[in-house]
């Protein structure tokens, strides 16, 4: 249907406006920050940050401090865990809500008025919810938690699961709604309602990724979990707000290698865990699956090899 | 005793295309009518009106009793439990197995908790009752493969066995047989032509294939551009001019090679 009306684009003021408008907002920016690099050289803040430095060395490695790290180390393992879990348990139904339906057989027409109110009053209701959850940072509902329930771990966990819960609520949603509509379509016709169609189709079907983002979620709380402790909100950054304060430099070096440490492993676990699960083998008669693959490959409907036949 | 009475039924996308136009026919239990026509004519339009997926735009259509359009999503659900519906494409869930997948024929009629039960567990009955229609339909080995290791043929018959698995009152095949070999073919058939004549089942049939349809079905609908122009026995479709006008195209013989295809803008959504 290329009737000659294609013609190159020719040159547009508008982009180079936007260029400027850009432009402008960068250096409006530094001029507001006060960005002023030369600063480092400051003969005051040169002499600070080399007693900073000279102090960080060598890294503190006495027995009692090395224990009580390695107590709060654990600490903000289990922080994040159960504040990911705690995530997970409640995003999922919301994001059931949160999931848009498809098909004439919602529409207003089709269903009532009243019927249709309510479901897309339900959905517009839970994309609130988890907006209003994901819409504060972690810090900030530490903050809130402390002052709810006082210092300490559990307001660490309440206030990663309450942001994790936004992030995960909206992209299990979206990952619902990414389902092939043909695929639905094929599950209601045998009479299924919404809820068995989650169970026999969008969940069955977008299980891998749905652990993938999971995953990467509880990496997220872990690197979150270790500055929990600047507002008291419990884990290793208790510690760290406690030696930075006291000027015990080396045990700030101490901390920081261990955080370090600890969110590079994470990294590694979850990026292992995570290929394993996109990779998992469509087939399952392969009796050389490793461990992980087999707890997952069992969470799957079809890891049917061990069922008596 | 009518299981489908359309009644001036028409359905209009938006963007203006007419899928069905004023259409008005009666299918009464036990009969088996194929439904024929090119693409584009509605065939697939009044297969998705039948199933709910979509509601007419104007005029009425019962199905077992009920009517499209203006029920309930549950009651839309209850509906469809008595029916088995076979598509031609995306008829399995590729992540399952064949027996969820078949298992899937009876979620219209167990509860939710049942549903998730079955997801993890099978009953001896369960187990017994889908190896029974797999058996039927020659899949007896596969049980519990993953769907989407099975060929084409092998999933449309997976898809024929969860539509038989609930014993439906009403069957409706939304060319079942397109993709698939001949030998499948007659299979498929086979199985709802049993149904139809021993257990007195109504089945209704979207064919692409004038000679399958032909030697199975009693009735034969015809749509052409979203109206009915043929309602009758096979043997008389055969006689009248309709059939000779481009139905008699069915064999490679009578196409001739790079030529442009003419023909309309197709309507059906997939």
């Amino acid at each position: 249907m290329n009737n000659g009306n294609i013609r190159e684009p020719g040159f547009n003021y508008l982009n180079y406006f936007i260029a400027l408008v850009i432009l402008g907002a960068v250096i409006y920016s530094a001029k507001a920050t006060d960005f002023s690099p030369g600063l480092f050289l400051d003969p005051g803040n040169l002499k600070a940050m080399g007693r900073f430095i000279g102090g960080l060395w060598p890294p503190e490695t006495g027995y009692e401090f090395l224990a009580s790290t390695f107590k709060l180390i654990g600490e903000t393992i289990a922080i994040s865990i159960i504040g990911t879990a705690l995530a997970v348990l409640v995003a999922f139904p919301l994001s059931i809500l949160a999931t848009r339906l498809r098909g004439e057989e919602f529409s207003r027409r089709a269903v009532g008025t009243p019927r249709w109110i309510l479901r897309w009053g339900g959905y517009y209701l839970a994309r609130t919810v988890l907006n209003l959850f994901r819409g504060v940072p972690e810090l900030m509902w530490a903050l809130i938690f402390v002052v709810a329930v006082g210092l300490g771990p559990f307001p660490g966990v309440l206030a990663l699961a309450a942001h994790s819960t936004g992030v995960l609520g909206k992209l299990y949603s979206e990952l619902f709604e990414s389902v092939d509509q043909r695929l639905v379509e094929t599950v209601r016709a045998t009479g299924a309602d919404e809820l068995k169609v989650l169970l026999y189709n969008r969940l069955p079907v977008t299980l891998p990724v749905f652990l993938s983002y999971t995953l990467f979620r509880w990496e997220c709380n872990m690197r979150a979990a270790t500055i929990l402790g600047f507002v008291g909100a419990g884990g290793i950054g208790t510690q760290l707000m406690i030696s930075m304060k006291l000027f015990a430099y080396s045990e700030v070096m101490t901390l920081v290698l261990e955080i370090m440490a600890l969110v590079i492993l994470v990294d590694l676990a979850g990026q292992f865990i995570r290929t394993r699960i996109l990779d998992a083998p469509s087939g399952t008669n392969s009796e050389e699956q490793s461990l992980v693959t087999k707890i997952i490959c069992s969470c799957l409907p079809s890891g049917q090899t061990k069922d008596p036949s | 005793m009518e299981v489908i009475i359309a009644r001036e039924l028409t359905k209009k996308y938006p963007g203006g295309i007419t899928g069905l136009d004023g259409l008005t026919v009666k299918i009464n239990q036990g009969e088996m009518v194929g439904i024929l026509g090119p693409s584009g004519a509605g065939k697939t339009t009044f297969f998705r009106l039948l199933t709910g997926v979509i509601t007419p735009s104007e005029g009425e259509l019962t199905v077992l009793g009920r009517p499209i359009g203006r029920i309930t999503n549950r009651a839309l659900s209850r509906l469809r439990s008595r029916m088995g519906v076979v598509y031609q494409h995306h008829n399995v869930i590729p992540a399952m197995s064949v027996a969820r997948n078949v298992l899937m024929g009876l979620l219209g009629q167990v509860s939710l908790i049942k549903a998730l039960r079955m997801l993890f567990h099978l009953t001896k009955d369960e187990k017994a009752a889908v190896e029974e229609v797999l058996a039927r339909l020659d899949l007896s080995d596969k049980l519990y493969s993953r769907c989407d290791e099975l060929s084409g043929g092998q999933q449309q018959r997976v898809a024929v066995a969860r539509a038989l698995l609930a014993d439906p009152e009403l069957i409706l095949a939304d060319e079942p047989i397109a993709s698939v070999d001949p030998r499948t073919a007659q299979l498929i058939l086979d199985q709802f032509l049993r149904l139809n004549r021993e257990k007195g089942k109504t089945v209704v049939l979207n064919l692409h294939q004038v000679d399958f349809a032909l030697k199975y079905c009693t009735r034969l609908l015809v749509l052409r551009q979203g109206k009915l122009v043929y309602d009758g026995d096979a043997a008389g479709f055969k006689e009248t001019h309709i059939y000779n006008q481009g139905f008699a195209l069915d064999s490679v013989e009578d196409i001739d090679i790079l030529e442009p295809v003419k023909g309309g803008a197709c309507c059906e959504q997939w």
